[in-house]
C-alpha cells in the first residue's frame, strides 16, 4: 500500500518540479491571467458606471478563482486522447502500474504547480485592483481547499473528455465545449444573477454550476450552510465522473488493440 | 504564376477536405461542436445585455456584427491558412526544409500546410451572427462584410505569420508566440467599447485587437472612409511587415548552422 | 529441456475497417480480415538469444506484442515461465523487459535521469538499489553526459541507447526488443548491437530481438527465426542461415572510366580476398561497395529450396 502510494506520490512530485521550473510557461500564463483579470475588471467598471452602481469588488476575485481553475488544468483530455488513439496506452499494460493513475498524478501535479502560482500572483493582483478582501481571512484556507477540490473536479471533467475518445475522434472540440459550458453555466466572466431566471434553473442541474458558482461564492458568501451544500454537491458530482471514467477505462482495457507489423 | 498558384491552393485545399472526411461523422461533430461552443459565447453576451441594453453605446447588434466578422476572419484563417502556427514547430524538425526547397513560393506552401476542418464552425457562426444582426437585407452591407472579414482574416494570418516567424530568430519564444495570439484573441472577443485610456492604446499597438473588432463593426454601422483608410493602411503595413520579416528570418535559417544539423 | 517461452500455435486475426465512399453514408462500415501472425510454434530457453526476422508487416511485431502480454491472440497458446502473458500481465511484469524500436518508453520532456527513477519508481526498486542499477548500465552503454538532457532533445541513437538502458533497469530476465535499430545509421547500429551482446551475455537475459536488417542477427544472436506473411519459414541457427543462405555477396565497383561493374558471389565457393583481388588486377576503382542479400531475397531463397 504504501508502495503504491509513493509510486503515484513520485509522479506527481516529478510533474510538479517539471512545471514550476519552466519559468517562460509560467510567465506567458501568468500574462494571460493578468489580461483576463484587468480586462473583466475593465468590463465591471464601465458596467457598474453605467448602472450607477459601484462595482462589485467580490465579482473580481468570483473571477479570479475561476479562472484559476480553468488555467491551471492541463490538458489530461488531450494526453488521454493521443495515448488513446496511438495505443500508447497498451505499452503500459505489462508494466506494474496503473496508466490512468500514472497520468492522472502527473496532472495533479502540473496543477498543483500552476494553482500555487496564479493564487499567489493574481491574489496579489486582484488585491492591486480591489484594495479590499470579501472575505474574513480565517476562511481563506477553507476558500482555497474548495478552489483545489474545484480544480480536482475540472481534472475529472477533463479526464472524461480524453477518454471519450475510446467512442467518437472529437475529444478535443468535445474539451472546448466543456470548458466553455463551465464559463455559461458556473458564471465565470458574467455572474449568474444575470442571467434570465430559466438559464439559472437549468445551470443548477449542472456540475459547473457546482464546482464553479457554489464552491467559489464561499469567497464572498462565505456560511458553514453553503459550505456544507458545495461539499455535498461537488461530492456527488465527482462520484458520477469517477464512475464514468473507471467505467471507460475499464472498457478501454478490454478493447485495446494495436496494430502491428 | 498567380493562376498556377491559385490552382494549387484548390488541390490543397480539395485535399483537405478530403482527408476531412475520411470519417464523415467526425467532420459534421467537429463542425457542430464549433458552432455550439461560439454561440454559447455569444449567447453569455447576450443574457448580459438583455439586462442593461448596451455597454458603453453598444447593443447586441454591435456585437452581433463584432463576433459575425471574428468568427468568419478566425475561420478562413484557420481552415485555409493554419500553417503560420506550425513554422516553430516545422523549425524544430527539420520539415520546412521541404518547404524551401519547393520549386513553389514557400511562404504559400507553408501558409496553406495546415487546415482544420472544424473551424467551418467559425465561418457558419459568421453567417448565423450577421443574419442575427439584420444588416443582411441590404446587399451593400452584405458586400461590406465579405470584405471586412477577408481584411480580419488578413490581419489574423499576418500577425500569427508575425509571431511564428520570432523562432526564426530566438528559441523557444514559440510559447511567447502563443500567448500574445491567446491575448489577441482575447481582447477581440470583448465588446470593444469598454477599452478606454491605457486599454485602448495597447489595444491598437501591442496587441492589435482593435483592428479586427472596433474597426469593423463602426465601418458597418457608422461608416467613415476615414475609418477604411485606418484599417486598410494598418492590415497593407502588417502583412507586409510579417512577409518580410518571414523570408528575413529565412535567409537567416538557411544561412545559419541549424539548417541540416538534424 | 528448460524451455522460457513456450509457443503452440499462436495465431492473430484483425479486424480492418473499410472506409465506404459516398458523403452521408456516416455510420456503417465494411471489415475485412487480416491474419497477421498465422500458426506459430517455437520455444525458446533460457539465455537464448534468438533473432526474430521477416520483413515489413510479417508478423513480428503482433507476435512480440503478444509475448508481452499487450496483445490477446485469436487463437492458440503462449508460456512464459510458465505463465500466459496476457493473463498474468501483473506476475510476468517484473520478468519482462521491451523495447519498441517506434515508441518511447522515457518521458519526451523529462531529464532521462528523471524517467529512470519513474521507472524504478514504477518496479517498486528501493533507491539505494537503483542507483547503483542505473549507475553501472549507465557506464556500460556510455549515456553519462546524456542523463540531464530531456529526451525530446536526443538523436535517435542516443535515445536508443537510453531506451534500452531503461528496459535493463529492473533487471529482466527476458528481454523483447522490437526494431531497436530501425532509422538508426550504421555507425550507432553497430554500437548498440555490441552493447545488446554485452548486456545480454554479462547476465544471461533471454532476447527475443525483431527486426527487418540481416546484420542485427548476425551480430547478435545465436538462433534465427523467420517468418513471413505471419507464417514461421525457418527456425535455426545463425551458423546454418549462414552457410545456406547468407553465403552470397553483392558487390558493386565503380572504374574511373565510368564503368560499373556489378557482381554476384558465392563466399562459400569462392573467397571474398580473392574476387578482390582479381577486379583489383588492371583495374582503378573509385567507388566500392559489399552488400547482403536483402531480406527478400533469402526469403524468396527459401521457398525455393523447399520446392
Amino acid at each position: 500500500m504504501f508502495n503504491t502510494v509513493s509510486k503515484y506520490f513520485s509522479f506527481a512530485k516529478i510533474s510538479f518540479r517539471e512545471k514550476s521550473s519552466n519559468l517562460t510557461l509560467i510567465m506567458g500564463m501568468l500574462v494571460i491571467l493578468s489580461l483576463l483579470l484587468l480586462t473583466y475588471n475593465q468590463l465591471w467598471v464601465v458596467v457598474g458606471k453605467e448602472s450607477n452602481n459601484a462595482i462589485n469588488h467580490s465579482f473580481i476575485w468570483y473571477l479570479l478563482l475561476a479562472e484559476t481553475i480553468i488555467l491551471s488544468a492541463p490538458r489530461v483530455d488531450r494526453i488521454f486522447d493521443e495515448d488513446i488513439r496511438s495505443g500508447n496506452m497498451a505499452y503500459f499494460i505489462n508494466k506494474p502500474v496503473s496508466f490512468f493513475f500514472m497520468r492522472f498524478s502527473e496532472a495533479v501535479g502540473e496543477m498543483t504547480s500552476s494553482f500555487i502560482t496564479f493564487i499567489s500572483f493574481g491574489g496579489v493582483l486582484t488585491l492591486a485592483i480591489t484594495h479590499q478582501v470579501p472575505f474574513e481571512w480565517k476562511h481563506l484556507p477553507i476558500i482555497l481547499a474548495m478552489c483545489y477540490f474545484s480544480c480536482l473536479i475540472n481534472l475529472f471533467l477533463k479526464c472524461a473528455c480524453g477518454m471519450s475518445a475510446i467512442w467518437f475522434s472529437s475529444t478535443r472540440y468535445l474539451n472546448m465545449v466543456v470548458d466553455r459550458l463551465g464559463f455559461v453555466f458556473g458564471g465565470a466572466i458574467i455572474p449568474l444573477s444575470i442571467y434570465p431566471e430559466w438559464f439559472v434553473n437549468i445551470a443548477q442541474y449542472t456540475p459547473f454550476y457546482s464546482f464553479y458558482y457554489l464552491s467559489l461564492r464561499l469567497v464572498y458568501e462565505f456560511s458553514w450552510e453553503n459550505l456544507l451544500q458545495a461539499i455535498t454537491l461537488n461530492i456527488f458530482w465527482s462520484s458520477l465522473l469517477c464512475a464514468f471514467i473507471f467505467a471507460a477505462y475499464r472498457k478501454l482495457g478490454k478493447r485495446t488493440q494495436i496494430y502491428g507489423g | 504564376m498567380a493562376v498556377s498558384n491559385l490552382n494549387l491552393f484548390w488541390s490543397i485545399q480539395r485535399n483537405n477536405f478530403k482527408s476531412a472526411f475520411a470519417s464523415k461523422s467526425d467532420a459534421f461533430m467537429n463542425f457542430f461542436l464549433m458552432l455550439l461552443n461560439n454561440l454559447l459565447f455569444v449567447f453569455m453576451w447576450w443574457a448580459l445585455l438583455e439586462n442593461r441594453g448596451s455597454i458603453n453605446g453598444w447593443t447586441m447588434q454591435h456585437l452581433y456584427l463584432m463576433h459575425g466578422i471574428n468568427n468568419f476572419g478566425f475561420g478562413i484563417y484557420a481552415v485555409f491558412f493554419r500553417g503560420c502556427e506550425a513554422i516553430p514547430q516545422y523549425i524544430e524538425n527539420g520539415s520546412l526544409e521541404n518547404y524551401i526547397t519547393s520549386p513553389r513560393n514557400s511562404l504559400f506552401l507553408v501558409l496553406t500546410s495546415e487546415s482544420t476542418f472544424a473551424n467551418w464552425g467559425d465561418i457558419a457562426t459568421g453567417i448565423i451572427l450577421f443574419i442575427c444582426s439584420g444588416y443582411y437585407t441590404d446587399l451593400q452591407n452584405i458586400f461590406t462584410f465579405l470584405v471586412l472579414t477577408m481584411i480580419v482574416s488578413v490581419i489574423f494570418v499576418a500577425f500569427r505569420l508575425a509571431l511564428s516567424t520570432l523562432s526564426f530568430y530566438k528559441n523557444d519564444i514559440d510559447r511567447f508566440g502563443h500567448n500574445i495570439f491567446m491575448s489577441f484573441l482575447i481582447f477581440s472577443s470583448q465588446p470593444a467599447s469598454v477599452f478606454g485610456g491605457w486599454y485602448k492604446v495597447i489595444y491598437l499597438t501591442i496587441i492589435p485587437a482593435g483592428f479586427i473588432s472596433l474597426f469593423p463593426v463602426e465601418i458597418i454601422t457608422d461608416f467613415k472612409w476615414v475609418n477604411l483608410a485606418i484599417l486598410l493602411s494598418f492590415t497593407t503595413a502588417l502583412s507586409s511587415f510579417a512577409i518580410w520579416f518571414f523570408y528575413r528570418g529565412l535567409k537567416r535559417y538557411s544561412s545559419g548552422n541549424k539548417f541540416g544539423v538534424r | 529441456m528448460n524451455n522460457i517461452i513456450e509457443i503452440n500455435n499462436l495465431s492473430k486475426k484483425f479486424k480492418i475497417k473499410k472506409p465506404k465512399k459516398g458523403l452521408f453514408n456516416l455510420f456503417s462500415a465494411e471489415y475485412k480480415t487480416v491474419n497477421a501472425v498465422n500458426n506459430i510454434s517455437f520455444n525458446i530457453q533460457k539465455g537464448e538469444r534468438v533473432a526474430f526476422i521477416g520483413p515489413n508487416g510479417a508478423g513480428k511485431s503482433t507476435t512480440i506484442k503478444m509475448l508481452s502480454s499487450i496483445l490477446h491472440p485469436t487463437s492458440g497458446d503462449a508460456k512464459i515461465f510458465g505463465l500466459t502473458p496476457w493473463e498474468n500481465r501483473q506476475a510476468l511484469a517484473h520478468e519482462i523487459g521491451t523495447v519498441f524500436g517506434q515508441r518511447s518508453q522515457l518521458w519526451y520532456n523529462l531529464p532521462v535521469k528523471d524517467s529512470f527513477y519513474l521507472i524504478g519508481k514504477i518496479y517498486n526498486i528501493d533507491e539505494v538499489k537503483l542507483k547503483r542499477r542505473v549507475s553501472k548500465l549507465v557506464n556500460l552503454f556510455e549515456i553519462r553526459d546524456l542523463l540531464n538532457h530531456p529526451t525530446k532533445s536526443l538523436s535517435l541513437g542516443q535515445r536508443m541507447r537510453c531506451e534500452i538502458v531503461a528496459s535493463f533497469i529492473h533487471n529482466p530476465k527476458v528481454l523483447f526488443l522490437d526494431e531497436p535499430t530501425i532509422g538508426l545509421d550504421i555507425t550507432a547500429k553497430a554500437i548498440i548491437r555490441e552493447l545488446i551482446k554485452k548486456q545480454t551475455l554479462e547476465e544471461e537475459t533471454t532476447l527475443l530481438l525483431t527486426s527487418h536488417d540481416t546484420d542485427d542477427m548476425e551480430k547478435v544472436c545465436d538462433r534465427v527465426i523467420i517468418i513471413n506473411k505471419g507464417k514461421l519459414i525457418l527456425d535455426n541457427s545463425i551458423n546454418h542461415l549462414k552457410e545456406k543462405y547468407l553465403n552470397k555477396k553483392y558487390i558493386r565497383a565503380t572504374l574511373d572510366n565510368g564503368e560499373k561493374i556489378s557482381k554476384e558471389v558465392n563466399t562459400q565457393k569462392m573467397p571474398i580476398q580473392k574476387v578482390l583481388e582479381d577486379l583489383l588486377k588492371g583495374n582503378n576503382i573509385i567507388d566500392f561497395t559489399i552488400e547482403n542479400p536483402p531480406m527478400e531475397e533469402i526469403i524468396k531463397e527459401i521457398y525455393n529450396q523447399d520446392v
